[in-house]
This record gives structure tokens, C-alpha cells and sequence, in this order.
């Protein structure tokens, strides 16, 4: 059937179990949401363990979905599982045994994604001064309205310095607005994770780094925030043992 | 299909291992870890695991013998024909989901 809306209510144990054919239905659990496309069955928790519903769960476009049989799916429902069991892997940290693997973050190739947007805009960023302190008025007397020059003066003052911690802030501060006013997620995580990569020993900058990266990833719904929390809760623990 | 017992502290599956058995507990409990996440399985339910082998998965998870543990080992083939589409398959599928989805913080 075709549907559009909401397919299952909050409190509500789902009695069938539907699969999509077409379209994007999206789930909430504690307060993240997470999107499920065709192949994948609706409410899938819910319906096994017959654990009522946390809020509705909706079509947000026009999907088809359609009534199976756990009999009948039943390796297909193992798989959609063992798919979810693989996010816990990828999402765990282990706060007793950090190893490097846990902070190797997705790769990410700014330079590649600036070097694309600078020919599509044909932006110059201009030369960056030598002196340190004229370089950041630079930077910061740049208007809103030119945030992606910002974000390659940025880049170069890491070029050009970079030892220098405040390098650390502009990223932050650049990434924050790129996030909220070109909703740039993708380069806004890329500036963020640049941080960790360019200031691992700048403890107070990754953990903001971090809780900014958790937050865009719940925002679009990716599980990849727990990692990020994860990481978030170790350099907080770290800093305590600072203080 | 045979029956194999294993003491406590024995690992019966290990995560990342490819296998080609689903296990059902005959008696005993058994400790799963699916990333940091630990749960108790036990011959109540009775509880299954290793059915990542029904679709040439490797195991998800790592399952040790916590006491004296009897378990009933099957070939893949033969968990489909004989339990999958009864009360111990659905059950397989409740207990498997609810552990993932307490490893995922879903609930």
C-alpha cells in the first residue's frame, strides 16, 4: 500500500509487520531519528519484542510499504539486524582500552571539497599577511556573507602557522558558522575533525570540537554521534584529571 | 544436530569468527558481549545465538559459558527447517533484536 503520514502511533505495539518497497520512513528513539529506505521493515523492534512505541513513526514522503511474515523474512530480518549490530561496532568506544583506532574519524579530503567549491565559485581568498596577529583581524573582520573565503583563510593560517593553538578557535568558530548559516554540514564536520587531527594535545578545543560533532551528527540522525559522545566523555574525564 | 557441553569460562562463539552453527541452550547461562554491551542468555527462553551463520555472517557477538552449559548444535539448513518458523525461531529474533537495540542505547 501506499502511505503518507503516520504508519504506527506513539505507545502503539505494532501488530504487522511492514516492508518498504519505496519511499523513507523515519523512526524516533530517544530522540534521535533515524531513517529507514526499501528493504528495511518498519518498527522491527517494536513489532519482535512487542515493546510499545516511543513516538509515531512516519512516511515522510510518499513510500509503499508493504504486509510481510516473519516467517517468511525471517533471513531478511536477521540481516537488517546483524546490519544494526555492525553500527555498534563502529559506534563503540571503550573508555577502558582506547586504542588509536577509536579516534580515526571518517576520512574526510577538505582540501579536495574547498579546492571544488573555489573553482565552482571562482572565490579568491587572497594572500594572508605574514604577521600572525594581522592574519586572525583578517580573518575575523570577515563578513558573514563570505563564509566560504573564511573557511580557506583558515586553511592557510594552518598552513602558515601552524603551531599556533588559535588556529584550534577559528576552526571551531568557522565550523559553528558555516553549520548555522550555510547548513553546511558536511564541511562544517570536516573543520571540526580538522581540529582533532591538528590539536589532539589541545584538550579543551577537541572536547568542543567533539560535542559540536555529536550534535550535527544527531541532528541529521546518524549513530555516528555515540562515538563522538563517547569520545567527548574521554577527553572530559581527561580534563577533570587536569583540573 | 548434536548436543556439546561446555564448561564454565569456555567461549562457544567469538565475535568476528565465521561459523556455520546456530546455537540453542539446552540448560546452563551463557554470557554474550556485543560490543561493550553484556547480557545473560540462558535455557529459559530458550535463548539462541550465532544466527549471523543463517545468512554466511560472521558471528556479531562473543558467547561464553558463564556454568556447565549444554547446548544443541545445528547446521544452518537445519535450524531453517526445524526451528526458525517456531516459537524458538521467533523467540531467536526477539532475543537477538533486543540485545542489539540494548547495545545501540535504544533501549
Amino acid at each position: 500500500m501506499k502511505i503518507e503520514g503516520v504508519i504506527f502511533k506513539e505507545g502503539e505495539i505494532p501488530k504487522k509487520l511492514f516492508k518498504i518497497i519505496s519511499g523513507t520512513v523515519r523512526e524516533t528513539r530517544k530522540k534521535t531519528y533515524h531513517d529507514l529506505t526499501s528493504g528495511d521493515y518498519v518498527a522491527l523492534l517494536e513489532y519482535l519484542t512487542g515493546i510499545p512505541l516511543e513516538e509515531d513513526i512516519v512516511a515522510i514522503d510518499e513510500s509503499e510499504i508493504v504486509d510481510v511474515n516473519w516467517e517468511d523474512e525471517y533471513k531478511g530480518i536477521v540481516r537488517k539486524v546483524v546490519e544494526l549490530r555492525k553500527i555498534v561496532y563502529q559506534t563503540s568506544v571503550d573508555v577502558d582500552n582506547i586504542v588509536l583506532e577509536d579516534f580515526e574519524f571518517e576520512n574526510v579530503d577538505l582540501d579536495e571539497y574547498l579546492d571544488q567549491i573555489e573553482s565552482l565559485l571562482t572565490l579568491s581568498a587572497g594572500e594572508l599577511p605574514d604577521d600572525k596577529q594581522d592574519a586572525i583581524k583578517m580573518i575575523e573582520q570577515l563578513e558573514d556573507d563570505k563564509l566560504i573565503t573564511k573557511v580557506n583563510l583558515v586553511r592557510r593560517f594552518l598552513e602558515k602557522f601552524p603551531q599556533e593553538n588559535v588556529g584550534a578557535r577559528l576552526l571551531i568558530e568557522t565550523a559553528s558558522k558555516v553549520y548555522i548559516i550555510l547548513n553546511d554540514k558536511f564541511l562544517a564536520k570536516a573543520l571540526l575533525k580538522k581540529v582533532l587531527l591538528y590539536f589532539p594535545n589541545e584538550l579543551e578545543y577537541c572536547y568542543e570540537a567533539l560535542k559540536a560533532l555529536e550534535g550535527i551528527y544527531r541532528d541529521e540522525g546518524n549513530i555516528l554521534w555515540k562515538r563522538y559522545q563517547k569520545s567527548a566523555k574521554v577527553i572530559e574525564v581527561m580534563l577533570r584529571g587536569n583540573a | 544436530m548434536e548436543t556439546l557441553d561446555f564448561a564454565p569460562g569456555e567461549i562457544i562463539i567469538k565475535n568476528g569468527e565465521k561459523g556455520k552453527y546456530v546455537y540453542i541452550i539446552k540448560s546452563g547461562t551463557v554470557k554474550s558481549k556485543t560490543g561493550l554491551y553484556e547480557s545473560t542468555l540462558s535455557d529459559k527462553n530458550p535463548d539462541v545465538f550465532g544466527i549471523e551463520a543463517l545468512i554466511g555472517e560472521a558471528y556479531t557477538e562473543t558467547c561464553t559459558a558463564i556454568n556447565e552449559v549444554k547446548v544443541i548444535r545445528c547446521e544452518t539448513e537445519e535450524f531453517m527447517e526445524i526451528y526458525a518458523k517456531t516459537d524458538v525461531g521467533k523467540k531467536a529474533l526477539e532475543s537477538f533484536m533486543k540485545r542489539t537495540a540494548k547495545a545501540l542505547g535504544w533501549i
